[in-house]
Formats: structure tokens, C-alpha cells, sequence
């Protein structure tokens, strides 16, 4: 399990300051998403403490089975791309590119199970007028799923880059970058994970 | 916390175990939403494991540890905001209502 640590060029040393993963410019767009999401947590902070009942008693309304899941692929994709990484520092190209296409399948199976659970819930009489808590439900997956499906897109720019040789152990920014971006995506969708799924 | 030999890490087998305890992780908190239901002790535990598995991500996936000050802050900042601000809601929703009342 352990890839050989040939290359010490991958990207610039950290120095006193720390470095950046990826570029930059990844991290503006992660840090205006983190403040996003950390003003839509508070409308469901103040909706909860509004609406302490209909907050306890939602999760029943909602599949348990689509929230693992969505969690379980979430995080299996974060794998694939930490592996695809960490395998391209090693200057192992190939395996870097199988661990990059490991994670797209792995998300694509988010958008495909969200689909499957607003059909379930549809079907149940579970949409938006459902009351506060499937509001902030919706509210807070919708716009999550929309920043999922840009990470998807990413991989799949990532992954063309890869197909054409764009990396290698010295140069891996760009995938480094997405790695990054799908890292906090998957933070973020643990917290609505709980939020939704497991606090009764 | 910056180590210079850190941003080449390569090693396959903490990225899995990290995986392996996240999944776990995953799984405990299913458990324990169903076994301890409207237990006060609930959001406090899910808060708990909420700061647990993002900062899991954080240092083993994003490698915060080697990042600039500001990265690391921005990180550690927003992973301990949703944990925190649930106890808050949870202990003093009543009087947060209040004061929020529109």
C-alpha cells in the first residue's frame, strides 16, 4: 500500500508560511462555498430553534437508505481522489488515472440516488410544502447536489487532462485543486448528512 | 505543524483506514440516532461526530496540517461551526427563538 516516494518536485516546498493545495484560486471558490454553506446551516439552526417538533419528528419522513448511501459514495469518492493524488506524487501516472475514473463512478452514484429519493418522496407526498423541515431539507440538499455536480464536471475535466498527459509527479495542481474542492464538498454533506438523516 | 517533508506523501494505506473509519463512523451515528432517539444526549453525540469525521477529511484528504495559516483556520473554523452552533440550538433554542423572533 505504499507507492514509491520518488519525486520531491511535486510542487513547492511548504516553507514557514504552509502551502496551497491545488491553486489559489481553488481556494476562493472553497472559501465563498464554506461561507454559502455556513449561512444556509444558519437558516436551519434558526428554523430548528423555531420548530424544535417538526425538526425531531422529519427524519422519519426521509430515507435513511438514500442518506447512507449518498455518505457512502461521498466519502468513497474522497478515497479515490486522496489515492489519485497521492499515486501521481509517486509518479505513478496510470494508477493515479484508474483512481480518478474509481471516484467519478463512485460520484455519479450521488446524483443517481438523489434522483431515486425525490422520486420516493414524491411519491409519498414529500415535497416542498411538506412543512419546515422538508423545506430546509430540499433548500439545503438541492444546493449541495448543485455544487456536487460541479465537482463531477471537474472530474471529468480532470480526468481528460490525465488521458492526455497533462500530469505528473512534478505537475498536479489541477488535480490536486478538484481533489480539494470534492474534499469540502464531502465535508459539508456530512454535516447535512446529520443534520437530516440521523437527528431525531 | 508544517513539516517540509509532508506535501509528498504517498502512502496508500492512511488514506484507506481513514476511509475504513469514516465509513464506521458513518455507520455509528445510524446506530446510535435509532438507539438513543430523543435522548438530550443525541445532538451532543452527532455533534461530536460530525467534528470527527470532517476533521478526519481535513487532515488526512486536504492535509490542513501543511497548509498556509489562513487555510488551516478557514478549515478548522467551519468544521467546528455546525458541531457548536447544533449544541447551542439544541441547549438554548428556546431563547434563541426568542431573540430571533421576526
Amino acid at each position: 500500500m505504499h507507492a514509491d516516494n520518488s519525486s520531491d518536485a511535486a510542487v513547492a516546498p511548504p516553507g514557514d508560511r504552509g502551502r496551497v493545495p491545488g491553486n489559489a484560486g481553488i481556494w476562493v471558490g472553497i472559501s465563498c462555498i464554506f461561507v454559502e454553506f455556513a449561512v444556509l446551516f444558519t437558516v436551519y439552526f434558526v428554523s430548528r430553534a423555531h420548530f424544535p417538533e417538526a425538526f425531531r419528528e422529519g427524519t422519519a419522513l426521509l430515507s435513511g437508505w438514500a442518506g447512507t448511501l449518498i455518505t457512502l459514495f461521498m466519502i468513497s469518492s474522497s478515497f479515490c481522489l486522496a489515492a489519485a493524488v497521492a499515486t501521481i506524487r509517486a509518479g505513478l501516472r496510470r494508477h493515479s488515472l484508474y483512481w480518478t475514473i474509481g471516484a467519478l463512478l463512485l460520484a455519479l452514484g450521488y446524483p443517481l440516488i438523489k434522483y431515486l429519493e425525490i422520486t420516493w418522496n414524491l411519491a409519498h407526498g414529500i415535497d416542498s410544502q411538506a412543512g419546515v423541515f422538508i423545506g430546509a431539507y430540499y433548500y439545503l440538499t438541492l444546493n449541495h447536489l448543485v455544487h456536487a455536480s460541479w465537482g463531477i464536471l471537474g472530474i471529468l475535466w480532470v480526468l481528460g487532462r490525465q488521458i492526455a498527459g497533462a500530469y505528473s509527479a512534478g505537475e498536479y495542481g489541477g488535480l490536486e485543486a478538484l481533489a480539494s474542492y470534492w474534499h469540502a464538498t464531502d465535508i459539508i454533506w456530512l454535516v447535512i448528512f446529520a443534520f437530516f438523516y440521523v437527528l431525531a | 505543524m508544517t513539516r517540509s517533508s509532508d506535501h509528498n506523501k504517498t502512502s496508500l494505506l492512511p488514506l484507506l483506514l481513514v476511509w475504513l473509519l469514516l465509513v464506521l463512523l458513518t455507520l455509528l451515528s445510524l446506530v446510535l440516532g435509532e438507539w438513543l432517539g430523543r435522548s438530550a444526549w443525541l445532538p451532543v453525540i452527532v455533534a461530536m461526530l460530525i467534528w470527527a469525521k470532517a476533521w478526519l477529511i481535513a487532515h488526512f484528504y486536504l492535509e490542513t496540517y501543511q497548509c498556509t495559516r489562513f487555510i488551516r483556520r478557514l478549515v478548522k473554523g467551519f468544521i467546528a461551526f455546525a458541531p457548536i452552533a447544533l449544541v447551542l440550538t439544541d441547549t438554548f433554542g428556546h431563547e434563541l427563538a426568542k431573540i430571533l423572533q421576526l
